[in-house]
């Protein structure tokens, strides 16, 4: 993902988590950017899927050429 | 190694000479051509010169006087010499390897960009931002053109009746049917809230905000704000994390991460909490002032000054602050539709999810204290304050679901002035103090958790004491000058 | 190798595919991620070092770096640049030639610098150098086969 505050591209991993103290830390998927601490959205599941689909066909496609 | 390959850059002749005596002693093998290890010697890096010293012996001696001798020729220190030959290379590879060339679109940009960032520029830009962004697409299409269309023709023509004659009909007891429908009920005023008020307006925000996002600007906007906080010799660091903050969340942590101590985060928090209008209040309250460009224009006067107070008090207490706020702002883009698109929906799914079981919730309490008495007592014991800065008793009732939640207060706001119950002067009273107005459950629980009990209680009350403080001064000074909004 | 925030590191993570930690904070990549790639049909070890402006070592991130050097028997040197800096990192890449490395050029970020308005002739500067130099963009893969195969042409087979 890519912090659209400091333009830092990080993983989810390493991004730090909702914040603690927080009620809806459990629940909240938002992650901060780990260089400025900015509130980054993730990347919903099926745009995602989607994504993960086009890269195959797209794979596909160059395969097959 | 080809010779011609080792000798990249030629050094000045002194150099050169005590690198030909030096790499001819050289026999031990430091994984590094000799010339390397004899420009670091050169150099007085001292892990070369322990190494040398192991591994040529009494060879060293000659090299150490060799050095020396070099360092009496030549006119500058050698760290010196050494950097500027390259740098002279480099600009001849450079010369001839890169065109500078400004491209249309980047010059643009780049110019745009600084613009953004100049005071002077920027925040005209600024306010033409927040002027389409905001007040038109927030305020206007979306208040005026879906929130109608939900709000009047959805529920209040189709819905809400339909669901008052249908719990009417099928549900005896009158309890439950103040629960499901009617004034307060959970389908017809939580649902409608979430639904036809509160859901459409954030979401035009959240795509308006997505849209200045994706294109980069909120960096810039960082930038300005600092620069025009200097410019008056406030402190900028304490008021851009609510700017960009948006998110109680976001800017309690950015602020834990710039303040120090203690007392300053206490103040800093809050200040913020007093001053920042969540993203989905800051919606709704757009709406509420759409059509009323003098009304806009006090109200974000308001809460322009107290930004300012606290630009204030933010410099009274970070006295040694770091001079410069600087960092590296990405570039300037295009956003693009997907991008906005997706993000719009995420938040607005993870915003409804959020709001409609507390809505909900909302609903259920209110009918509880309906049907206990609380609610109408706390109504009279809010009423005479409410009377006190201008507004109808019934604005009580939108100020009690304001300590709800914040975005809960607003579109009771709006529902009372959809009702006609405001004119411009209480219109303008009741947004001001509900934007100052006490921080919502959810971050009362944060400020208690993080700040402790006392503390938070303390805040509670002063916030509580200075919206309302300022609500009145407010309301008093507007009829006083018998302005009409 | 190459000087902080080059995108080293993003980069490492691009050839090798094993989960590595991509780090922008100024200077934080102080720990050495070693991964294993296939490049050209055989198995090389990548090295991410820690940043580094110049040989000359004053930093503890750039004495580690230079041990590593010394003593890594390292094949080949991929030496990451900011495109956009060409000429401050330019200072490393002559200090490696001149020391008598293998090294192969990396200009990172070339989408960032084309659009500060510079154009870099990658043959040109490649001429100039007497070494492989390749143009990428770590954070879209663009660039990433043909360094893979200057990878492999330049890779002596170990031994």
């Amino acid at each position: 993902m890519r912090c659209d505050f400091c333009g830092t591209v990080f993983t989810e991993a390493e991004a730090r988590p909702a914040c603690t103290g927080c009620p809806l830390a459990g629940v909240c998927k938002k992650r901060k950017c780990p260089r400025c601490g900015y509130e980054v959205l993730p990347e919903p599941k099926w745009v995602k899927a989607l994504k993960a689909w086009g890269g195959s066909i797209f794979a596909g496609y160059k395969a097959n050429r | 190694m080809s010779a011609s390959q080792a000798e990249v850059v030629t050094y000045p002749e002194p150099i050169e000479k005590a690198l030909a005596q030096i790499t001819t002693l050289l026999k031990g093998s430091y994984g590094l051509s000799p010339r390397t290890v004899a420009l670091l010697l050169l150099q007085d890096d001292p892990e070369m010169h322990d190494l040398v010293k192991e591994r040529e012996g009494s060879t060293y001696q000659t090299i150490a006087a060799i050095i020396d001798r070099t360092r009496e020729t030549l006119r500058e220190p050698v760290d010196e010499a050494v950097p500027v030959a390259r740098q002279q290379k480099i600009a001849a590879i450079a010369a001839a390897a890169v065109t500078e060339t400004a491209p249309a679109g980047a010059a643009l940009a780049d110019r745009i960009s600084r613009l953004m960032m100049n005071p002077w520029t920027g925040t005209p830009l600024l306010l033409l931002v927040l002027y389409f962004g905001l007040y038109k697409f927030v305020g206007g299409f979306g208040a005026g053109t879906v929130v109608d269309f939900l709000e009047s023709t959805v529920f209040d023509a189709h819905v809400n009746p339909w669901v008052n004659r249908l719990v009417d009909t099928y549900v005896p007891w009158a309890a439950i049917r103040e629960l499901l429908a009617h004034d307060y009920g959970i389908i017809t005023l939580g649902l409608r809230y979430a639904v036809a008020i509160v859901l459409p307006l954030v979401g035009a925000f959240f795509f308006v905000f997505a849209i200045i996002e994706d294109s980069g600007y909120l960096p810039r906007l960082a930038m300005l704000i600092d620069r025009v906080f200097k410019m008056i010799g406030l402190s900028g660091r304490a008021v851009i994390p609510m700017t960009l903050g948006f998110g109680c969340d976001t800017m309690a942590t950015l602020v834990s991460r710039i303040l120090e101590t203690r007392r300053e985060r206490i103040i800093a928090t809050l200040l913020l909490a007093l001053a920042i209008p969540c993203s989905a209040q800051l919606g709704v309250i757009l709406a509420l002032l759409a059509g009323r460009p003098a009304a806009v224009l006090v109200w974000a006067g308001v809460i322009a000054l107290v930004f300012l107070f606290v630009g204030w008090l933010a410099a009274q207490i970070l006295p040694d602050e770091r001079p410069t706020f600087y960092m590296e702002v990405p570039p300037l883009r295009l956003p693009r539709l997907t991008n906005v698109l997706i993000k719009t929906y995420t938040r607005m799914r993870m915003y409804f999810l959020e709001i409609l079981p507390l809505f909900v919730l909302a609903s259920v309490l209110i009918w509880l204290g309906e049907m206990t008495g609380l609610f109408a007592a706390l109504v009279q014991a809010v009423a005479p304050v409410v009377r006190a800065i201008g507004l109808p008793d019934q604005a009580a009732v939108a100020f009690l679901f304001g300590f709800f939640r914040r975005d809960y207060g607003a579109a009771g706001l709006y529902d009372l002035y959809t009702a006609g119950q405001f004119d411009g002067v209480q219109l303008v009273v009741a947004t001001v103090t509900l934007t100052l107005f006490v921080p919502c459950i959810a971050q009362f629980i944060v400020a208690i958790k993080e700040r402790g009990a006392r503390v938070a209680f303390g805040m509670f009350l002063f916030v509580l004491v200075f919206a309302f403080g300022t609500g009145y001064i407010l309301n008093a000074v507007l009829r006083l000058l018998g302005v009409s909004l | 190798m190459g000087s902080p925030n080059a995108g080293k590191s993003a980069l490492f993570h691009r050839l090798t595919g094993t989960y590595v930690t991509v780090s922008n904070y100024p200077g934080t990549t102080v720990e050495v991620s070693r991964g294993r790639a296939v490049i050209g049909g055989r198995e090389v070890e990548v090295i991410d070092t820690p940043g580094l402006y110049s040989l000359l070592a004053i930093t503890e991130e750039e004495k580690v770096t230079r041990r590593l050097l010394l003593e890594e028997g390292v094949d080949l040197i991929v030496h990451v640049v900011d495109a956009k800096n060409l000429e401050r990192s330019l200072h490393l890449t002559l200090q490696l030639i001149e020391a008598g490395m293998r090294v192969v050029l990396v200009l990172n970020m070339l989408d960032e610098a084309a659009r500060l308005g510079l154009t870099i002739d990658t043959a040109r500067l490649a001429r100039e150098l007497n070494i492989p130099v390749v143009g990428t963009v770590a954070t879209t893969g663009e660039g990433l086969d043909l360094l893979r195969q200057v990878i492999a042409e330049n890779v002596r087979v170990a031994g």
